[in-house]
């Protein structure tokens, strides 16, 4: 009688978990069927604007107008923590930049290593007083070198405060009426500001922000700050991160930019109006996720208050960057970016999300962004588990989830192949036709293994955030040319 | 399910074909590249002589030779692109004759046909070129093309090859004409799209700063920022209360720059200016200008409530000779004890900072010298009377 009674207990918990499966199996197919829709919408728009873009590139004369007096100044602002290594390399790069007008502050942000010593040698600096604007609170600034030789390069020494708040603190001292934010281990291209000057000129009443491509600088020659050979990365990782970089900036970011609903600008090279950014309260310190956050607070600033503007990318604008080469650093980045952006979805997303007040921002961006991106992986890990049980349940077989797989790689392939057709006709960096070889290989290889170690990194990123866990993480710098 | 799964297959078989399709398109776009790199290469080997002679002989009073040879589809293209940095590099007669050699190589003559062509592409790419080979006939195609022209990137490279091909004034006239209509405020942009037509554009310019519309007051003034004319003072002088703050600032800037002899009572009026901006632009100017007659006026601005305005003041003080660096001394005295004059000190002392480590510049040991004198004068500090010679 018990168990009798056992069984129909069992029965019924197995009829009932065979029902949610096949629920859930149709969810996971509407939820994949819906990622590659939008996910190809975004790609559409990229590589129908790819070409006015080729033709911008083409037509527009970049080292005369580098030489135009009708460019907009721009102050430069490179935060910069413990990077001894590559500092003066990054700092010799940008004074050499092909523009009239500018001027590089580099914000020491209580650097542990040599970073303050190395530029106050290299360039004989010496402590000066300058008025500093208080628009936004900072923390103590120990002192401002500055050597006249040197007119256009300032160096701001804090104490420690975090990257958002060396940037605001150089928002303090900045002269002019554009900012734009660089990392210390990056390399702007010589006519990079130009090009971005290029767009913001176009429109410079609505053009709040401007965001430039970056490249992977792992395994390219450096010379004087400059990229002179440009090479496919030789390792893994970079090779990996080559590619996805490669997907997300052509791919996606074009396609965006071009319905105004740009959610980010990396940190590493991107062009800002000062008075908005100050309008909305300067970077947000505390937390990785400064530089989505500081797109997300423009677009709400600004629909808020129904002010015309538009979030732009530029890909011919090009910033080189050190992409990690070790297993230990990817992972605490990405662990970084999965918190940044929880932290930043639960902290302004949320607020605006499927309120058509916020336009395509609120509509599709978020939307977009909260469930393909943020619940990534918690969708990811369920389907797992789900095949798990289809397999115990007998509710599937080897040859369905072979062919169901393989439909879902070869329609994200066909993503990557769209953004290697946009690098092929509008840009065509890596000359060679071993590189083309090597981007195809590896775009295929980020299916196997990278992309599904990538969401297991974005799922600790969120352990870490409900731990409160919000540092920096890892990081460790190497010379440009290894 | 069966359905299910076949309907998966058919749709991996179109995915596995879709991608295949693509990259062979890739690869396609690819060797193209490769191959247009290396005829281009070979263009550079093969036309380096005549280069060389086109550079030599761009200073001849007889026209350029064609090359001896006829040229392919790659070569030609790269023959346009090398003759356009050319053309774009000189002026005057060196680029007259660069133009004529262009019209005898025919690619005035194949650009003109391909700008009647109906695809998009290759008519805005006859424009470019059109404009880079300053060809006046086209002139009449580029300004309608503009007015057609929908708001983008291309819109501008449209633009700029009329106003590379313009004829006269009126011809610019329109092209400001159509790119303010879609009113993007893109006046910086007008002005260096302006500035690279060959017609002198400065009556053009004063015609706008006099116009009752502000977008072509602001690119009259951006185009006046460029002259030191000191024509261009009187004809902005209005300006400088319109009621658009940005006219104002840059009418002043255009003021200031355009004499150095400013009258006292304008620069009074411009120092007390209720425009923190236009405070600093005047106090900046007058720093360049080093003329001693206005250090009575300026001392005024180092009471100035804004600090970044007081900063300005005194560093051009401290650059007028000893009449300016008692002015700065003398009001650190003054303020001694207050947050101004503690201020002031600090500017004072990181001047003679800067001054002491370039004395082997005649020019700043002398400073250096009148600074530390009047320092020392004023602050009662004998101890310090050092010269240096």
């Amino acid at each position: 009688m018990w168990i009798f009674g056992y069984q129909a207990v069992a029965d019924s918990f197995l009829s009932g978990l065979r029902q949610f499966l096949l629920s859930y199996s149709y969810i996971a197919l509407f939820y994949v069927i819906l990622v590659t829709l939008v996910y190809y919408f975004i790609f559409g728009f990229s590589i129908r604007h790819i070409f006015s873009i080729k033709r911008g590139i083409q037509y527009n004369r970049m080292n005369k107008l580098s030489g135009s007096s009708h460019l907009p100044p721009v102050s430069l602002l490179v935060p910069a923590y413990n990077e001894e290594l590559t500092i003066i390399e990054n700092v010799r790069s940008l004074l050499a930049l092909n523009y009239a007008e500018y001027e590089v502050i580099v914000v020491n942000d209580g650097s542990q290593d040599l970073t303050l010593q190395r530029m106050i040698e290299e360039f004989k600096l010496e402590l000066i007083h300058p008025v500093l604007s208080s628009s936004i609170k900072t923390g103590k600034i120990r002192g401002v070198y500055h050597n006249p030789e040197y007119p256009n390069l300032y160096l701001v020494d804090k104490v420690n405060g975090g990257k958002a708040d060396s940037l605001n603190a150089g928002i303090n001292l900045s002269h002019y009426r554009l900012i734009s934010t660089i990392d210390a281990d990056s390399l702007l291209e010589k006519d990079a500001l130009t090009r971005i000057a290029r767009v913001y000129m176009e429109n410079p009443e609505e053009t709040i922000a401007v965001g430039g491509n970056v490249r992977i600088v792992n395994s390219c020659t450096v010379e004087d700050g400059i990229v002179k050979d440009v090479q496919f990365p030789r390792k893994l990782l970079p090779a990996l991160q080559n590619v996805e970089y490669t997907k997300a900036f052509l791919g996606g970011r074009i396609g965006w930019s071009a319905i105004n609903g740009l959610i980010i600008i990396s940190g590493a090279f991107g062009v800002f109006q000062k008075d908005k950014v100050i309008d909305v309260g300067g970077y947000r310190g505390g937390y990785p996720g400064e530089d989505m956050n500081i797109v997300i607070k423009l677009h709400r600033h600004c629909l808020e208050n129904k002010i015309p503007y538009r979030v732009a990318f530029c890909p011919d604008a090009v910033c080189w960057t050190q992409a990690p080469d070790s297993y230990r650093i990817l992972s605490s980045q990405r662990k970084r970016w999965g918190r940044g952006n929880l932290k930043n979805m639960i902290e302004e997303g949320i607020h605006m999300v499927l309120r058509p007040k916020y336009k395509v921002f609120g509509l599709l961006t978020l939307p977009y962004n909260i469930v393909f991106e943020t619940l990534n992986p918690y969708f990811r890990l369920s389907g797992v588990l789900a095949i798990l049980g289809y397999w115990l349940l007998n509710m599937t077989d080897w040859s369905t989830v072979v062919i169901f797989s393989l439909v879902n790689l070869f329609s994200c392939f066909s993503l990557s192949l769209g953004a290697l057709f946009i690098e092929e006709t509008a840009f065509g960096r890596y000359p060679k036709l071993s590189d083309l070889n090597k981007m195809l290989l590896y775009s295929f290889l980020m299916f196997v293994g990278y992309r599904q170690i990538g969401v297991w990194w974005r799922l600790n990123g969120h352990i870490q955030f409900l731990r409160n866990n919000n540092s920096w993480g890892t990081m460790v710098r190497t010379n440009f040319n290894k | 399910m069966y359905a299910n799964i076949d309907v998966a297959i058919q749709a991996l078989y179109v995915f596995i074909a879709f991608n295949l399709v693509c990259i062979a398109f890739i690869y396609a776009i690819k060797l193209r590249n490769i191959r247009r790199r290396r005829q281009n290469d070979r263009f550079q080997v093969k036309f380096k002589d005549y280069l060389t002679y086109v550079h030599a002989s761009l200073n001849g009073v007889e026209p350029l030779r064609v090359p001896p040879w006829t040229m392919n589809e790659v070569e030609r293209e790269a023959m346009q692109e090398r003759l356009n940095d050319m053309v774009e590099c000189f002026s005057g007669w060196q680029r007259q004759q660069l133009i004529r050699l262009c019209e005898d190589l025919g690619l005035v003559k194949h650009h003109l046909e391909r700008f009647h062509h109906r695809s998009y592409p290759v008519k805005l790419d006859a424009a470019y070129h059109l404009g880079c080979m300053r060809v006046k006939e086209a002139m009449t195609g580029l300004l309608e093309m503009l007015k057609e022209h929908p708001l983008n990137s291309s819109l501008f490279v449209v633009a700029r090859a009329a106003a590379k091909c313009a004829r006269n004034q009126q011809d610019l006239g329109v092209i400001v004409q159509q790119l303010l209509r879609h009113d993007k405020k893109c006046y910086e942009l007008v002005a260096d799209i302006l500035a690279d037509s060959e017609l002198d554009t400065v009556s053009l310019y004063t015609e706008y700063v006099n116009h009752t519309n502000s977008a072509y007051i602001q690119i009259g003034l951006i185009g006046m920022n460029g002259y030191t004319d000191p024509a261009a003072a009187s004809a902005v002088y209005r300006l400088m209360d319109s009621k658009h703050e940005d006219i104002q600032l840059k009418a002043v800037e255009v003021y200031l720059k355009s004499s150095r002899l400013l009258p006292r009572n304008v620069v009074s009026k411009l120092l007390s200016h209720s425009n923190l901006d236009i405070r600093r632009l005047t106090l900046e100017a007058l720093g360049t200008l080093r003329n001693a007659a206005y250090v009575e006026l300026m001392r005024a601005s180092l009471a100035d409530a804004d600090q970044r305005v007081v900063y300005t003041c005194a560093k051009g003080l401290l650059r007028m000779g000893q009449e300016g660096m008692a002015a700065v001394c003398e009001s650190a005295a003054a303020a001694q004890g207050t947050d101004r004059g503690d201020f002031m000190h600090r500017l004072i002392d990181e001047e003679l900072k800067h001054l002491s480590m370039q004395l082997h510049h005649l020019d700043k040991l002398t400073q250096y010298n009148t600074l530390m004198y009047t320092y020392d004068k004023i602050f009662r500090k004998p101890a310090r009377m050092v010269r240096v010679v």
